[in-house]
């Protein structure tokens, strides 16, 4: 799998083939993680979308400082933080509370595809979201400190007391419901 | 949850639309542009025309009046003084007014005895001018096209010289304002003179020279005067004053003693008459305090001859000063036979005064 970049680079000199591989492989990542924001699967995907088109549309120049990955994942963030300014309450009614439960679930299932990071996905919805965030970016999308400080917006040691805390609480929630992840 | 197919089409179909929406706000963008263009060259221009003053308000409209546009006192002919009529200076004054060349109108007080203007040469042949009609009714709107101006040329005959009234009688023209007196600095120079002999012996039933003549006047009484009359031929019927033009007397008699002029003044015959009562009165005699009659005297002023008298049997004669004499001054032009001329020459100043007494020594 590409990278990323040299599809972007082809969708910059006019391939839109280029970015249609971009979403092909980006997408569900990118939903997921704006899922830990809006904590709202179809709210994510509309999000994720989105994201897409402000790229397409404003063809920002990607400098290849860092991954196309960590480029996309600080759009997506920042589409994010932008909904959840504009919308700070989101009122949800049940049924599409568990319709989003079940939308959750089959994307966790499509995208993560071990039972034991789905179990580790389902124990980090109670984290509050920068915990979830820091989590997802270093245990689901395997991202490094640097990257998920570039990411975040944060300096690398703010990541790493971040993460360290993240992880806390995460073996709190894991050994309420009778888990222990060896990992943490 | 949608597919990546599914979700690209909708992305590609959103640049679609941004794109075409960011078309549009730049076509309106452009129009809006263009149209405040177009306003603030429309409103610039505009102003700029008004204020050049292209564009003048319409002065038939009631109340409103250009501004730009000064009112000049401009004098036209009819705005004339009165006074301004007479001797000539309404030829003068009317070339000045199509010629362009006039400079501003001059009262007849204004203008004095011993002030010496240059005279403008006109461009339209005149008429003699003395004396004169009435103004003519020339438009002063009308542009200066190069009109030969033929102004109303009255001869003063005199009915009963004792009264001083006189009779005019109209040559040319129609006239309704009497003449009066006028500004005798003011006399335009007169054309090709058109000079007639002195020595001709039919020039006592000449015309009173009153037209202007190209005279060097002497600077002192050593140098007597050297008069080429101009004369320009005019109708035997007119007036006749009195003999015209002076044989100059080849030698200069002695000053004889002053003598005050009689109270009144004695009446001639064949006087000019006068346009101004100031009326001088001289006396002429002989060596031995004698009277002599028939001597001839003119009085010049303005280089023109305004008046000429003939002595009586007493030697007295009275000279009439215009009223806006400028460099007036007397000779003596013939004495009568057996007699020699005196060529000295009185100038009458400001307050003018007969105090000189004409010496005609017998030959």
């Amino acid at each position: 799998m590409d990278n990323g970049a040299s599809s972007y680079r082809r969708f910059l000199d006019g391939d839109d083939n280029g970015f249609i591989e971009i979403i092909k492989d980006y997408k569900d990542g990118l939903i997921l993680y704006i899922n830990n924001f809006t904590r709202n699967i179809f709210t994510a995907e509309d999000l994720a979308e989105d994201t897409f088109v402000k790229i397409v549309t404003r063809k920002p120049r990607f400098s290849g400082k860092s991954s196309f990955k960590t480029w996309l994942y600080a759009i997506g963030r920042n589409v994010a933080l932008d909904y959840l300014r504009r919308h700070s309450v989101v009122e949800v009614s049940t049924d599409e509370l568990q319709q989003i439960r079940e939308e959750e679930e089959s994307l966790e299932a499509q995208y993560i595809k071990k039972e034991d990071n789905i179990q580790l996905h389902k124990a980090i919805r109670n984290l509050i979201p920068q915990y979830r965030q820091v989590i997802w970016l270093v245990y689901f999308e395997d991202f490094s400190n640097i990257e998920v400080a570039a990411v975040m917006k944060k300096s690398v040691r703010s990541v790493e007391t971040l993460l360290y805390r993240a992880k806390q609480s995460l073996k709190t929630e894991l050994n309420k419901e009778g888990f222990e992840y060896e990992k943490l | 949850m949608r597919n990546y197919k599914d979700m690209a089409d909708a992305v590609f179909r959103r640049r679609d639309e941004y794109v075409a929406s960011v078309k549009r706000k730049k076509r309106i963008a452009l129009n809006v542009s263009l149209s405040l263009c177009a306003c603030t060259l429309a409103v610039m221009g505009a102003f700029g025309i008004w204020k050049l003053g292209v564009v003048e308000p319409d002065p038939t409209i009631i109340g409103t009046k250009p501004q730009h546009i000064v009112e000049t006192t401009e004098p036209t002919l009819q705005s004339l003084p009165a006074n301004a009529t007479s001797e000539g200076n309404h030829t003068e004054e009317t070339a000045q007014l199509i010629s362009g060349n006039r400079t501003e109108p001059q009262s007849s007080q204004s203008t004095q005895t011993d002030v010496i203007r240059p005279i403008v040469k006109p461009t339209i042949p005149f008429l003699p001018s003395t004396p004169i009609g009435p103004v003519l009714p020339v438009r002063p709107t009308t542009p200066a096209p190069p009109v030969v101006i033929i102004p109303t040329v009255t001869v003063p005959v005199v009915t009963d010289p004792v009264e001083g009234s006189t009779t005019e009688k109209p040559v040319v023209g129609e006239p309704d304002v009497p003449p009066t007196s006028g500004d005798a600095d003011a006399r335009p120079t007169r054309p090709a003179p058109m000079v007639t002999d002195p020595t001709e012996g039919d020039v006592a039933e000449t015309v009173c020279p009153t037209m202007a003549t190209d005279t060097a006047r002497p600077d002192d009484a050593t140098n007597p005067p050297v008069v080429q009359p101009t004369w320009i031929p005019q109708e035997p019927t007119t007036a006749v004053c009195n003999t015209y033009p002076p044989t100059m007397p080849a030698t200069q008699a002695p000053c004889g003693p002053e003598q005050s002029p009689p109270t009144e003044p004695p009446q001639t015959e064949n006087d000019c008459p006068p346009t101004s009562p100031n009326a001088l009165t001289f006396v002429v005699r002989d060596s031995h305090g004698n009277g002599v009659k028939g001597a001839e005297f003119a009085l010049y002023s303005g280089g023109y001859c305004s008046d000429t008298a003939v002595s009586d049997s007493n030697g007295y004669f009275t000279l009439y000063l215009p009223k806006n004499h400028l460099n007036a001054y007397v000779v003596q032009l013939s004495a009568p036979n057996g007699y020699e001329i005196d060529t000295h020459i009185v100038y009458i100043g400001k307050t003018p005064s007969s105090d000189y007494l004409f010496i005609n020594p017998k030959a």
